[in-house]
């Protein structure tokens, strides 16, 4: 149970090397709230996404790739 | 070779072909002829037409430089069987499209197993090893399925990475809770490696971490 109210806070992913906690650039993302788009093909800044209400959009969903042509 | 061939199984057949070193090795070829078959029917039953338009770089040969996969696409039907090697591929590319084994009837000529990929979805060539440095699946970081994968001696790349979700308080900045997505330490992994091609897929737990799609 979090002890701050709900109003107050916000969530988001990030994607980072675990030895170092660099982020891990050259992601490409989407992010839902409860299955309707909030970003729809956007690059991780800083490897993390945007952060959003926690009351507002209590259900995220992150997908991830790694953009750019793989050959 | 009786009647005529589709265009997507020759478009396949001069890919395979095409990408392949010369030394026409049954595996490799077919290999490539899987991989790209698996990306098709991975990628929403994508026709090789249809994924050469949704990822034009997927394939070097197609660009209209490539000799070998210019010869397949110029060759008449009625010609294939005069060339083993083109004969080959195109067996291998209808083989592929209908996700099937190939046909013990041809003989040892013929590789006698399933997918020569093992599951692939892309591949690299000598260019591998040559551009170490700047291949994108080294920048991504990879390892091998099998060290009998490494066929050109370089090192793997990897990287241990964390998925995960926070949670904090806009006001202070404070993260007050927050957990673990996944990790990987590798976005590629060998699945084979035929005459001078490695095969490769993702690894799931990159896709597992990411929640990305095999084919992408």
């Amino acid at each position: 149970m979090l002890a701050e109210s709900h109003e107050e806070l916000e969530h988001y992913f990030e994607i980072v090397d675990v030895k170092t906690e660099a982020p891990i650039e050259g992601m490409t993302y989407k992010l839902s709230s409860d299955g309707q788009p909030l970003v729809h093909e956007a690059m991780l800044a800083g490897g993390k996404t945007p952060a959003f209400s926690l009351l507002e959009h209590p259900n995220l969903t992150f997908v991830a790739w790694r953009h750019g042509d793989v050959r | 070779m009786s009647g005529s061939i589709s265009k997507d199984v020759r478009l396949l057949a001069a890919i395979a072909y095409g990408e392949a070193s010369t030394a026409d090795d049954p595996q490799e070829i077919g290999g490539i002829a899987f991989a790209v078959a698996n990306r098709c029917r991975a990628w929403d039953g994508k026709t090789v037409s249809e994924l050469r338009s949704a990822d034009p770089n997927y394939s070097y040969a197609w660009d209209g430089s490539n000799a070998r996969f210019n010869k397949l696409m110029r060759t008449p039907d009625g010609e294939i069987d005069l060339n083993p090697a083109v004969k080959l591929a195109v067996v291998w590319a209808q083989k592929a499209l209908a996700n099937d084994g190939p046909d013990p009837s041809n003989g040892a000529f013929w590789w006698d197993g399933p997918d020569p990929s093992n599951g692939a979805f892309w591949w690299d060539g000598l260019d591998f090893r040559t551009n170490y440095a700047n291949h994108p699946k080294v920048r991504d970081g990879f390892k091998w399925g099998s060290a009998s994968d490494n066929i050109f001696g370089v090192r793997e790349k990897r990287r241990e990475v964390i998925v995960r979700w926070k949670i904090r308080n806009k006001k202070t900045g404070q993260i007050v809770d927050g957990g673990e997505r996944g990790r990987y330490d590798s976005v590629w992994i060998s699945t084979a490696a035929h005459g001078s091609t490695v095969f490769w897929q993702h690894n799931p737990d990159y896709l597992k971490a990411s929640g990305g799609k095999a084919f992408r």
